[in-house]
């Protein structure tokens, strides 16, 4: 029912296609200047959108084995983008995945989604609350009430 | 639990280090997602710290609480397999890979691998337990989870931001509309995110090849690293920037920040700009000379390029007539997301209006202050930014609020201007503590390139201080202005960017009404030489009919058409010369690129690239340290008795100096002599700019750079390495943290007292102990070629300096001053020169013959009984100086800025274009303001002929230089023999002795200089002093036409009408013909009678010595002696750095 919707191909390429162009760069060193650093530019995939917040993003992998990253691995599939806070070239950052359930888009803010052994979206906990324990309950009332105090302080300071 | 297993965990330590040591060497592999020893190991142990602290309360917790379960029924299949027993390691969606190694800590892989063998032999024995192991993963896998949450919030946070942004509501407007028109206008206010944001709808919107220019270089780095942030590729290089010495642009740049003037050479290169699809032109409102000319470059481009998008990025200032400008193109209007401001008129009650003189008076200033404290409770933050019109008046308000501030406890005065060192600067960002406010007195630079945020109250005086030209005088101008009412507006705004604000105004409403609309465009008030020289070499035809936004005044046009005409850059057709081109292209002055092009002929580059670098950024020598006697003395060996532009090359080599020798701090030595380094490192990238330019243009040679040995290659290229990892690492710790300003108390003399200012630096330098100025600089340069070209122009025989400075002033002609007959009787502080156009102006209190006046003392001739009767020869010496200055900046007196001294006559007689003289050339006019009489009439004539010849040769020289025929290796050691000759001839020259008065006519005798046209046609044409040339009849100023820069006997004179007749007996010095000739018979036959390729005519010298001599100036050698060959060289510096390579690879 819910299709994934994504602005381009978002077929999950296999890990090891895209390893070619993830390949160590060549350290120039003679004759380089400092702005000539390597980059760290990864091929973009296309863009993720959650559908509940609309947070939009390009990704760079979808699947469950981010690229260079040997010890680690998804348990559920992801996208995914270089992470774009640190310089460090193999370091990851897990935009959103499916939920499990109604199969809609879903980011993985806490407004969002949350993880139980498998994605859900928070409408999808919402509707079935009963089927999760009470710490997930209890983790949702804070997630409410930091919400709020979040909001209130945000108008206030507009003031 | 088994008993043993306790006692493993009784004894069990997760702070033991080597626990940790061998966790991480089986965890944090250098293949692993977390590697051993960097930052986010570190992270991680703290992270760890905290998680076992957590853990121990969840445990108890849940003790207590034991949960009732309740299982979904009916509900979604997706839902059936969820686990029963919770879990927290559930609510993570990662797992770690890492069962091999778990198996080798827990004792059950045998092999080890090379690490774990030096790591620790002995670790068999003391193995870590399973459960610990498990725990140490289950840790790893809740901060994996926590950095990945932590990074999620931060780019949401951003994603908000964004969307939070008024201007995010016209995305699509914007984008439609560029899709569908050329031009489109974006207006809007600042902080309504049109620089940020517009770039990255464009690129989103599937445009590439933007381009995005900006006023100031500073906005481009920084437009540029926000940019790269929010579009998530800070560390790609999707986004870069391009300023005049850096660049971070690569092949798969996107968007491009760049300044103006860097995006007109641009299109000078190439005219269609093919490298770009989008052309954002930023701040168009704010109306800077490159920023209205770009506009009109772009509207004639439009018409050839038809898929270009141009898109004008303003204030809502004066929109419609950038629209009108572009064919009425399209306006899109933002409004900007500014608080409510309330205005308080407060006009200066008349007793406190300062007088031009006096100092400014603070009281007004002061009462705001105090309304404040009295009106607002300090647990109210926001602070005070006070707009004033110049550094003078910012001192004075300084003072004074810095004495309430220490009364009052509330406030922390600091000062904001552009000649503050860059820390200085930044303090402005720094905090208060709770209860105090920040008063910021500030130039107009807070009024758009620095944005404050936190400003509550603005204080405006509404007076700016601007730079105008006055085309006649050719004269800078400092003048205090009201501001227009778009500026007023805008100061206002600064009070309203973060909560309401309020803005007391020190005028009245009426006299805000009577403000200008908008301040006055810099193309109205500005020299325009670069500007119509950039114009011709663009092909954009006559820059009088060339449609502006809105014109220049004609007057400052027409003064540039003829300034550059007499710099021959343009021909009389006002089409370029090849020396104009070539100007063109450096992008600096006219002045300055002369004094390049000049410096290259003599071989004298190193020395005058400092010298042209120097001269063409701001001042190094910090305002504050005139003031401090440390820094004075300091800064004393430093100083030039030549003049300002040697003293800069001075602290220039002795910088690199510094920067060479590994101990010494570069850093410190420049604060020490009161010197901003950041302006040292501008010069050596300038220098270096200008090297590549004159290398371009085949002015300058590629030096051989002989094959450098694979030692030295391999070490320079360690070197580099570790540079560039110093370089990264400061780059991932880099942002300097706020820090908190301390009020001020008795002791320490406020944060804006030098030491005070001192002090931060010196914390900032030890809290992230690299200095990456200096790695950058170091990557940039190769120190090791500048330290020795800058001990080349070191020369103890003062030759250099000598032929240096005739290149200098050569350059700076016609900006010429002449003492004052009467400095001699002043005092040392009102010494007063003359230039043609302005009498009475004085020297900068930076200069060095403002601190040493004697330098430009003339000793005159005591033997007055021997003259006492002629009128005309008092003050008759033969040590007369004349100075050459960069500029003449008027600001409460007319200053001459950067000046050299040079023996006048010898100058004017090389440099001057318009000389005319009496019949026997004894008394001269110089470009119709100077008056010269020679007391020897024998001695004037033998300096005229010489100058004619010596100015002939020079002038060929030059256009061999600038036509490059010298193609042939074997013509060109045959130049650079006549270019050597040429040097040593021009040195004697100045040298050369002569007694003569000298001073400037007076307004009325210039009206009277001349006889006019003669009536005697019957010797209508003499022959010329050249062979080939014709003397003709002067039709304007009468006598006769020597050369285009002589008249001979155009001078009225109550002296014998026919002395031009006049033979008198003299020797040729070549071949010994001794015969009466009339003065230009004399001129003549010595032009003609020198013997070809005999350039060196110093009989006395023999040709040996001649060889060396010449040698050595042409390329700076010396003598060296190589104790290992046991040979005598002649060699440069740089021939020595190598020779001595050589034997290091030997050995």
């Amino acid at each position: 029912m819910h299709q994934p919707t994504l602005s381009s191909s978002s077929n999950a390429t296999s890990f090891l296609l895209l390893r070619p162009a993830l390949r160590k760069r060549e350290v120039a060193t003679e004759g380089m200047r400092w702005n000539m650093e390597s980059s760290t530019d990864a091929p973009m995939k296309g863009v993720f959108e959650c559908k509940l917040c609309r947070l939009t993003a390009p990704y760079s992998y979808y699947g469950q084995k981010p690229p260079n990253t040997h010890s680690v691995v998804l348990l559920e599939e992801c996208y995914i983008i270089k992470d774009p806070f640190t310089p460090t070239k193999d370091k990851f950052l897990i935009l959103g995945s499916q939920c499990s359930l109604c199969k809609i888009l879903v980011c993985i803010g806490p407004e969002c989604s949350l993880f139980y052994s498998k994605r859900f979206c928070l409408p999808c906990v919402n509707e079935n609350i009963e089927a999760f324990p009470w710490e997930i309950h209890q983790d949702l009332d804070r997630r409410k009430a930091h919400a709020k105090s979040q909001h209130r302080k945000g108008t206030e300071s507009k003031m | 639990m088994s008993s043993t297993k306790r006692t493993v965990s009784n004894k069990w330590d997760w702070n033991c280090l080597e626990t940790r040591k061998k966790l991480e060497d089986a965890f944090f592999r250098d293949q692993d997602y977390i590697q051993s020893g960097t930052e986010e190991s570190r992270d991680f142990w703290n992270f760890f710290d905290r998680f076992q602290r957590f853990q121990s309360i969840q445990k108890t917790e849940r003790r207590e609480e034991e949960k009732e379960r309740k299982t979904g029924k009916g509900a979604h299949p997706g839902l059936a397999d969820l686990p029963k027993d919770y879990d927290p390691r559930y609510r993570i969606n990662m797992s770690v890979l890492s069962k091999d190694m778990e198996m080798r800590i827990l004792g059950q892989g045998q092999k080890r691998t090379g690490r774990q063998k030096h790591s620790h032999q002995s670790s068999g024995s003391e193995r870590i337990p399973g459960e610990k192991v498990a725990e140490f993963r289950m840790a790893m896998l809740h901060f994996l989870d926590f950095t990945q949450k932590q990074g999620f919030a931060k780019l949401a946070k951003l994603q908000r931001e964004r969307s939070g942004l008024p201007i995010a509501q016209y995305r699509d407007k914007i984008v439609e509309m560029v899709r569908e028109h050329h031009v489109v206008v974006v207006a809007g206010d600042t902080g309504c995110g049109k620089s940020t944001q517009v770039p990255q709808y464009l690129l989103a919107a599937g445009f590439n090849r933007i381009a995005c220019t900006q006023p100031r270089r500073i906005a481009c780095i920084s437009l540029a690293k926000r940019v790269g942030f929010e579009s998530l590729n800070q560390y790609g290089s999707q986004v870069g920037y391009q300023i005049r010495f850096e660049s971070t642009r690569s092949p798969a740049t996107k968007i491009v920040f760049l300044t103006e003037g860097l995006l007109l050479r641009q299109i000078q290169q190439e005219p269609e700009l093919p490298k770009y699809q989008v052309l954002i032109v930023d701040e168009v409102h704010e109306r800077h000379l490159h920023s209205d000319f770009l506009l009109g470059v772009l509207r004639q481009l439009l018409s050839l390029r038809r898929d270009l998008k141009v898109i004008l990025m303003s204030a809502t200032i004066n929109i419609k007539l950038f629209s009108e400008y572009f064919h009425h193109a399209p306006v899109i209007q933002v409004p900007g997301r500014l608080y409510p401001i309330q205005v308080i008129f407060q006009p200066i009650p008349q007793e406190e209006m300062n007088s031009k003189l006096e100092k400014l008076d603070v009281r007004p200033y002061l009462r705001v202050m105090q309304a404040i404290d009295h009106r607002y409770p300090p647990e109210e933050r926001g602070d005070l930014l006070i707009f004033l019109s110049g550094v003078a008046e910012i001192t004075a308000v300084l003072e004074a609020a810095q004495t309430y501030a220490t009364h009052t406890k509330r406030w922390i005065a600091l000062p904001l201007h552009s000649t503050l060192s860059v820390a200085e600067q930044d303090k402005i960002f720094d905090m208060v503590p709770p209860g105090v406010r920040k008063c910021i007195v500030s130039t107009n630079i807070a009024e758009t390139s620095v944005t404050i945020d936190g400003v509550r109250f603005v204080l405006d005086s509404g007076k700016v201080k601007e730079m105008s030209f006055d085309p006649k005088a050719k004269m800078q101008r400092l003048q205090e202005f009201w501001i227009s009412r778009a500026s007023a507006e805008q100061r206002k705004g600064r009070a309203g960017r973060t909560g309401p604000g309020v803005c007391y105004r020190l005028y009245a409403e009426s006299d805000y009404d009577a403000f200008a609309p908008y301040p006055v465009p810099e193309i109205q008030r500005v020299a325009l030489d670069a500007l119509v020289l950039q114009m011709k070499s663009m092909n954009l035809g006559d820059p009088r009919t060339f449609p502006f936004i809105e014109s220049p005044l004609t007057s400052s046009l027409e003064t540039a058409i003829l300034y550059l005409k007499d710099q021959g850059a343009l021909d009389s057709a006002e089409h370029l010369t090849s020396i104009g081109s070539l100007l063109a292209k450096l992008p600096v002055d006219v002045v300055i690129g002369k004094i390049l092009i000049l410096g290259s002929l003599f071989g004298l580059v190193e020395p005058i690239l400092t010298i042209a670098a120097g001269l063409s950024v701001q001042s190094p020598f910090l305002r504050r340290a005139q003031n401090d006697p440390d820094c004075s003395t300091a800064r004393k060996p430093l100083e030039s008795e030549h003049g300002d532009p040697f003293t800069l090359l001075n602290v220039f080599n002795e910088w690199v100096q510094i920067k060479s020798s590994k101990s010494a701090n570069s850093r410190k030595w420049s604060r020490r002599r009161g010197l901003e380094e950041q302006r040292l490192y501008e010069m050596a990238n300038l220098r270096r700019q200008f090297k590549e330019l004159l290398k371009d243009h085949g002015l300058l040679e590629d030096p051989v750079s002989g094959p450098s040995d694979s030692y030295s290659r391999q070490k320079a290229r360690r070197e580099r390495k570790q540079l560039y990892q110093l370089k990264r690492q400061h780059e991932e710790t880099k942002g300097r943290k706020r820090k908190v300003l301390k009020l001020q108390d008795e002791d320490t003399v406020g944060s804006s007292s030098d030491e005070g200012g001192a002090a931060e630096v010196s914390g900032v330098g030890k809290a992230n102990s690299v200095d990456i100025q200096d790695i950058k600089f170091k990557l940039r340069h190769n120190v090791e070629e500048l330290q020795a070209s800058s001990s080349e122009s070191w020369d103890p025989s003062g030759q250099h300096i000598t032929l240096l400075k005739l290149i200098v002033c050569r350059g700076l002609y016609p900006q010429l001053a002449l003492p004052d007959e009467f400095n001699a009787s002043r005092k040392d502080s009102d010494q007063i020169f003359h230039t043609k156009n302005k009498a009475g102006v004085v020297l900068h209190p930076t200069s060095v013959f403002s601190s040493n006046p004697e330098l430009l003392q003339v000793d005159e001739i005591q033997d007055d009984c021997n003259r006492a009767g002629k009128d005309s020869m008092k003050n008759v010496s033969s040590h007369h100086q004349l100075l050459a200055f960069v500029s003449l900046l008027e600001t409460n007196k007319p200053y001459l800025v950067n000046c050299v001294r040079i023996p006048a006559l010898q100058a004017l007689l090389m440099l001057s274009r318009s000389l005319d003289t009496n019949a026997d050339c004894s008394r001269i006019v110089v470009d119709g303001w100077i008056e010269i009489h020679v007391v020897e009439s024998e001695t004037a004539l033998k300096l005229f002929s010489m100058a004619v010849q010596l100015r002939a040769a020079w002038e060929e020289a030059l256009s061999l230089q600038l036509a490059k025929q010298s193609s042939v290796d074997k013509e060109k050691g045959r130049e650079r023999k006549k270019i050597s000759a040429l040097a040593w001839r021009l040195l004697d020259y100045i040298k050369s002795k002569a007694e003569y008065s000298i001073r400037r006519l007076a307004g009325v005798e210039m009206e009277n200089l001349y006889i006019g046209p003669q009536t005697v046609p019957d010797n209508a044409c003499l022959p010329g002093v050249f062979p080939s040339t014709m003397m003709k009849p002067d039709h304007i100023k009468g006598g006769y036409a020597v050369t285009s820069f002589l008249t001979y006997n155009c001078l009225t004179s109550n002296m014998d009408f026919y002395s031009e007749c006049l033979r008198t007996f003299w020797t040729c010095p070549h071949c010994g013909l001794y015969m009466p000739f009339t003065p230009i018979e004399r001129m003549s036959h010595e032009a003609s009678c020198k013997p070809e390729e005999v350039a060196v005519d110093q009989g006395t010298v023999d040709p040996a010595e001649q060889t060396t001599r010449s040698a050595s100036v042409l390329s700076l050698q010396r003598p060296y002696y190589c104790g290992i060959c046991d040979k005598d060289f002649i060699f440069t510096s740089t021939e020595i750095l190598k020779h001595r390579r050589q034997h290091q690879q030997i050995l």
